[in-house]
């Protein structure tokens, strides 16, 4: 019999007999889904966390990151992938705990800043082979859809 | 004959090319029978060509028949990771989005290969886009591990680790950003070489996450990735992030006097989650340098073994979002046939040409970079990110290189991560942090767990010490026989 752990936001935890997590969705598109989210030695060991009380893990709204992406998404990406990434999420809360106060963000690890260039004049790909892999082309043109009706 | 020169050193293989014991066409016929026979089940290339490289190996023996060799990689087959471009040859990064891609020009590590007479053989198989720890993410398949064909090579550069190990290749080039050299080195018991960021030019390296790719070199021998290294490294006006900086001659550092190496060993590398064998084998390694003479000293790095796995995936995750954002299928890369407009070019093509950890990547980087979660994600693990690099510094002031386990376990089970991505994620536990502090890192065979799954020590070293990084690996490798143990195949 599973013990219910806790019950965050739309998701409830179960942790079963054999140490395994199971998160159970009350997303309307996904109701009676069970999905194995992590074994619960590797995340006390990977984790540091031995399932204690913790943040709720963060809602994407995936369709609107997806459009953002121009991304089309099946229905079945779109609940595997909010599932997965809720998951990865909620490990990626760890760094709200690192304070940060007057640290400087660090872009790279390479000791160069504003590198300029010569401006020089100097040869480029011939036309042809610049359009050498282009999906359709027509007088040197790439050919797309109409962008304005 | 074969099959005693397909696991030959390279520095070996021009010897007898120099003293006229073999042809370079030989050599190169050697390794393509090789392929031939096993990489039916290896499965470590994409697409091999064949005339085009025998050709090469022609010209590189008519140059050394008028005594015009351009040096100890002529005539040498060099592997190429299908993510580095190579003129004329496809360039696939494993993708069905760039199957029918060729590329327009070269690389600059092929300029170099070029230039040295080396001959760019294959395209060699990875995690799609190099984003993944298995090759298993590959639109042509997976890749096997040479030492247990159930199990994966690594990744993303587990194409290349396989030919090399499988004696497909004598040297090989991949890619490594969060691990991606190292940990297939590891997993398939050879030498795998990750620069200090900006050492190699990235030009010509299709990207993935910009500011943690680094091309880098697989071998059988430390000596071997020194000499590959030396041809490839150097200032490129072509990437801006490459450094302004004389190459030093990695192969002369291998023959100075001995150090007593200062070597740290961050105690938290050795926590829990760590598989025994591993850690006993690395452990024992870690005995050798103190039997011979190095000063050993247990260091705290728990800022990085806790964060840097985190702080990578949402760094790692934006730059990939923007990097593949030119997969638009307007000018290159698959096109979808059922848009009826721009916008929805856009979504379709994209939906139909990348792989699912792709999109799930791009969906987090996107996500991370959004209004109102920029400062929250990415801001922070920026932040993270110069925190990583500070711990490095502090702990490399007492130290001259750190010692620690490549991967927390061997290689694992085909299928076996697959469906959870956070714990393929965390296999790269130890090798992120190299990635997010810019520094050197190498892979070599320390091993072999469940008997015959090999180990690798990772060794990292500070920044541009490539030629103390060399030589700290290889004074293990001369004591040990590691390296000349080969898979049955």
């Amino acid at each position: 019999m599973e013990e219910v752990i806790r019950i965050i936001g739309t998701k409830t935890q179960f942790l079963r007999q054999d140490e395994s997590i199971f998160t159970y969705s009350h997303c309307p598109n996904r109701i009676g889904t069970i999905l194995p989210v992590a074994n619960r030695r590797f995340h006390r060991l990977f984790c540091g966390d031995n399932l204690t009380p913790m943040n709720p893990a963060p809602e994407m709204n995936i369709e609107y990151v997806a459009n953002l992406a121009r991304l089309a998404l099946t229905e079945a990406e779109k609940s595997k992938f909010a599932q997965q990434l809720a998951e990865i999420l909620h490990y990626v809360e760890k760094l709200k705990q690192v304070d940060v106060t007057g640290v400087e963000p660090m872009a790279h690890a390479s000791p160069v800043f504003n590198v300029w260039a010569e401006d020089s004049p100097a040869a480029g790909l011939p036309v042809e082979k610049a359009l050498q892999n282009a999906p359709a082309q027509r007088d040197h043109l790439i050919v797309m859809p109409k962008v304005i009706e | 004959m074969s099959t005693d020169l397909i696991y030959l050193p390279v520095t070996k293989l021009s010897d007898l090319l120099a003293a006229g014991k073999i042809s370079s066409v030989e050599l190169f016929q050697a390794f393509a029978a090789r392929a031939e026979a096993v990489d039916g089940r290896v499965k470590a290339f994409n697409s091999r060509d064949v005339p085009g490289a025998l050709e090469m190996a022609r010209a590189s023996d008519a140059r050394r028949a008028v005594g015009q060799s351009k040096g100890p990689l002529d005539g040498i087959p060099v592997g190429l990771k299908d993510v580095i471009a190579v003129d004329g040859q496809p360039l696939t990064c494993s993708s069905k989005m760039l199957a029918n891609y060729l590329s327009p020009y070269d690389a600059t590590a092929t300029v170099k290969l070029k230039a040295a007479g080396a001959i760019p053989w294959g395209r060699l198989n990875m995690d799609e886009f190099a984003m993944g720890s298995s090759t298993e993410n590959s639109a042509f398949g997976p890749t096997a591990n040479p030492w247990d064909l159930t199990r994966v090579p690594g990744g993303s550069s587990g194409g290349s680790a396989a030919a090399v190990a499988a004696g497909e290749a004598p040297v090989a080039l991949g890619s490594d950003t969060g691990g991606s050299i190292r940990q297939p080195a590891a997993f398939c018991g050879i030498v795998g070489l990750k620069p200090t960021y900006g050492l190699v030019s990235r030009y010509g390296l299709a990207a993935f996450a910009s500011s943690l790719d680094q091309i880098g070199t697989f071998a059988h021998t430390v000596e071997d990735a020194a000499l590959v290294l030396g041809t490839i490294a150097g200032h490129d006006p072509r990437d801006s992030t490459s450094l302004a900086i004389p190459v030093p001659d990695f192969q002369a550092a291998l023959k100075q006097p001995r150090v007593p190496w200062r070597l740290g060993v961050p105690k938290e590398f050795f926590g829990a989650g760590l598989d025994p064998e591993i850690g006993a084998a690395v452990r024992q390694a870690i005995e050798f340098y103190r039997r011979s003479g190095c000063e050993i000293r247990e260091v705290s790095m728990p800022f990085t073994s806790e964060y840097a796995v985190a702080a990578y995936y949402i760094i790692a995750t934006a730059e990939c979002s923007s990097n593949l954002a030119r997969y638009d299928g307007v000018r290159y890369g698959h096109r979808s046939k059922e848009a009826t407009n721009a916008i929805d070019l856009y979504f379709k093509s994209r939906a139909e040409g990348f792989g699912e950890e792709v999109k799930r990547r791009i969906i987090l980087g996107t996500y991370v970079l959004s209004s109102g979660y920029y400062d929250a994600y990415y801001l922070r693990a920026q932040k993270v990110r110069s925190l990583i690099r500070d711990e490095f510094a502090r702990v490399f002031k007492e130290c001259d290189a750190l010692l620690s386990p490549t991967t927390p376990t061997a290689a694992f089970k085909l299928g076996e991560k697959a469906a959870d991505p956070l714990s393929m994620y965390l296999s790269d536990i130890y090798t992120i942090g190299v990635n997010l502090a810019g520094l050197p890192g190498i892979s070599i065979p320390c091993g072999f767990a469940a008997g015959q799954l090999p180990i690798g020590l990772q060794i990292i070293g500070q920044p541009f010490k490539e030629t103390d990084l060399l030589a700290i690996a290889q004074q293990y490798e001369q004591a040990h026989d590691w390296h000349r143990q080969h898979p049955k195949l």
